[in-house]
């Protein structure tokens, strides 16, 4: 690999070591460590660490998902309705670049962040 | 699945899909709980499936930009390599506790994801086109 030192490989596998094990905790891409780490710690230009951080989710999803089906004592995936999810989420992706035209990102961060906080409330509910 | 349950799934991954579109924030941040609380999957599933929608998302994040012109990987060969020993260790202790455990884990991810949308997303970044929002997944 070239130009990886051992610090900047330290580094890498720092953030890998946080992002995946939040993935495989928590059923999420990583990207949310990814990106921000890549552009503190690894110098990178925002357009790069989306770019990275998208292409290490690849082998830690996969490794999310064969440890969901196969390490549990029955599969813990659901394959019919990721299949309905995946169709959805490309459909919605241009419905989303096309409000975030028409609305303030700052007001739908703010609505994202009530409405991540209520999903809080209600999981923590018994 | 009834249909019902295949509308609802509909809806939700559209929701997600925006959000990811829009933000670069959502994908597995709201299939999951979405999941638990309107189609009654446990904690544990829903995570799982939402891992294999996020999946193909990246890959096609990714050709999209290769298509864009060749980029620099070299870190993340090692970064994806631990990560994914790393994702193994985190399902398999998912897979070990319980759901109301692991659903305090996930709130615990909604609270900070929350606070940092509402309190920290007033600085402007760089001006970025709505395709390169696919971060977050």
């Amino acid at each position: 690999m070239a130009g990886l030192t051992g610090k900047r490989a330290a580094i890498a596998a720092g953030i890998g070591l946080a992002a995946g094990f939040s993935s495989g905790l928590l059923g999420i891409g990583g990207g949310i460590i990814m990106v921000p780490a890549m552009g503190a710690f690894l110098a990178m230009s925002h357009r790069r660490t989306v770019a990275n951080s998208l292409f290490a989710i690849i082998p830690i999803s996969i490794a999310g998902v064969g440890f969901y089906y196969f390490a549990g004592s029955r599969p813990a995936v659901r394959v019919d309705l990721a299949l309905v999810l995946a169709i959805a989420s490309v459909l919605g992706a241009p419905l989303g670049a096309a409000i975030v035209y028409r609305v303030p990102e700052r007001a739908l961060r703010i609505g994202l962040g009530v409405v991540a906080l209520l999903a809080a409330f209600r999981l923590l509910l018994p | 699945m009834t249909i019902v349950e295949i509308a609802a799934a509909l809806l939700i991954g559209i929701v997600a899909g925006a959000v990811s579109g829009a933000l670069g924030v959502g994908g597995g941040s709201i299939m999951v709980p979405a999941m638990v609380l309107f189609l009654g999957v446990d904690q544990a599933t829903a995570q799982g499936t939402s891992l294999l929608v996020i999946l193909p998302t990246a890959v096609a994040g990714v050709a999209s930009h290769f298509r864009r012109g060749s980029l620099d990987f070299s870190p993340t060969w090692l970064l994806g390599l631990v990560g994914a020993a790393a994702a193994g260790a985190g399902a398999l202790v998912a897979l070990r506790i319980n759901e109301s455990q692991l659903r305090v884990f996930f709130a615990i991810f909604l609270i900070v994801l929350g606070c940092r949308e509402i309190f920290f997303s007033g600085r402007k970044g760089p001006e970025e086109p709505e395709r390169e929002r696919m971060s977050d997944l």
